[in-house]
């Protein structure tokens, strides 16, 4: 019995913290992959040039070298920002399980592709195979990237909806106690607070009408251009600005009512 | 050259001038020491009198304008009736709650920079030399 408890306190204190460790840790490799691709990236990009002054048989071999490198430490360095992502959904407790299944098969189609892509580098022979094999992932890119923007916007709202939860539940219980003693406060006061309460209600309403302006943002990355989706991930960075902005005006209110409690007129 | 002058001292015997008597100047009262301190001491009096009737007008309270009830957002000071609610635990949970959540709030990092993703080179450039 004393070994199941130590068990079930050892899940309800230590698991969050350990899913932020696994985030963090996920976060500081990606980091450190984005400074190897940065390496790979300038090395490719020095035999590059090389190659294309002098075109002799050694800046060709050069270049071909660091273009593998650079090809494979670049797929690398999105396998590391996907996991990354998805320490990230794990770690959301508020996403419903459906959703999270949903931008994680999302997360596990880009890293399958990812998988196959880095084992095509040994096939490479010469710079026209690197060519093709860059093209590859070119053209999966648009995809890759719209995967990517869904699942941020789908974490933002979860956030959002984890903190409009607990808005809601404290206007619960503020409109409880207000109820309780609403004997001690005079009619024009419980008036006052009846409005109040509603204008909390509408905030509410008004941050519901933005979550669903983002929702129906995000389905529009699926099919849409680079250009496109940069665009629409500014539009949907803006909603959930304005979003937020209306939670934080509401509890601003509650914070005003609760004062307000104190006095029955 | 004689005659001359005992013409002279004819003429002087014949007319008799009456002896001049001496005189009489009005007297005029000199002012005296006692007289002008009066003077001073009723002046004084006066100028007390004014400056005491000045006074006693410039002390009686002036009618002044009663203070119009103005809406002003500052909490007026008057004292309103409190409800026993502040000490009721649910309410100071509920103060703690709201306070922790706003300030949830205002730290929300709406563009998350760590979840950027990252931007990578496409095209490799050799086709195009």
């Amino acid at each position: 019995m004393l070994k199941k408890a130590c068990i079930l306190v050892f899940f309800l204190f230590f698991t969050p913290s350990l899913a932020q460790a696994s985030s963090l840790s996920a976060y500081q490799e990606y980091l450190q992959e984005f400074n190897v691709y940065r390496t790979a990236l300038n090395d490719f990009k020095v035999a590059r040039s090389e190659y294309i002054k002098f075109n002799t048989l050694t800046s060709q071999q050069t270049a071909l070298e660091k273009t593998k490198t650079m090809l494979a430490q670049r797929s690398q360095l999105i396998l590391s920002y996907l996991q990354f992502l998805n320490e990230k959904l794990n770690e959301s407790t508020y996403m419903d399980p459906s959703t999270k299944t949903l931008y994680q098969t999302l997360i596990g189609n880009e890293v399958a592709f990812l998988k196959n892509h880095i084992g095509l580098m040994g096939s490479i022979g010469s710079l026209q195979d690197a060519e093709g094999v860059s093209q590859q992932l070119s053209s999966h890119y648009t995809l890759l990237q719209s995967s990517v923007y869904q699942t941020i916007v789908g974490l933002k709202l979860a956030e959002l909806m984890e903190i409009d939860s607990s808005y809601f539940d404290l206007f619960k219980k503020c409109y409880a106690l207000i109820q309780n003693y609403k004997s001690l406060y005079s009619p024009e006061k419980q008036n006052t607070m009846e409005r109040w309460l509603l204008q909390i209600q509408n905030k509410r309403d008004l941050f519901k009408q933005k979550t669903d302006e983002i929702t129906k943002e995000n389905t529009k990355l699926k099919s849409s251009s680079l250009s496109e989706i940069t665009a629409s991930s500014q539009n949907i960075q803006k909603l959930i600005s304005e979003a937020r902005q209306y939670l934080s005006e509401g509890t601003s209110y509650l914070q005003e009512l609760t004062v307000s409690m104190q006095y029955g007129d | 050259m004689e005659q001359p002058i005992n013409a002279q001292s004819t003429h002087q015997s014949s007319q008799l001038v009456p002896p001049a008597q001496p005189v009489q100047q009005p007297i005029v009262q000199q002012p005296t020491g006692t007289s002008i301190r009066i003077q001073y001491i009723v002046i004084f009096l006066v100028l007390i009198v004014l400056g005491g009737g000045l006074f006693v007008v410039m002390k009686t309270p002036s009618q002044t304008p009663a203070p119009t009830p103005t809406d002003s957002p500052t909490p007026s000071q008057k004292a309103k009736p409190v409800i026993p609610i502040a000490t009721v635990s649910a309410y100071i949970d509920l103060t703690s709650h709201i306070a922790s959540l706003s300030s949830f709030i205002q730290n929300m990092n709406v563009s998350d920079t760590s979840m950027i993703p990252p931007t990578i080179e496409l095209p490799l450039g050799f086709q195009n030399e």
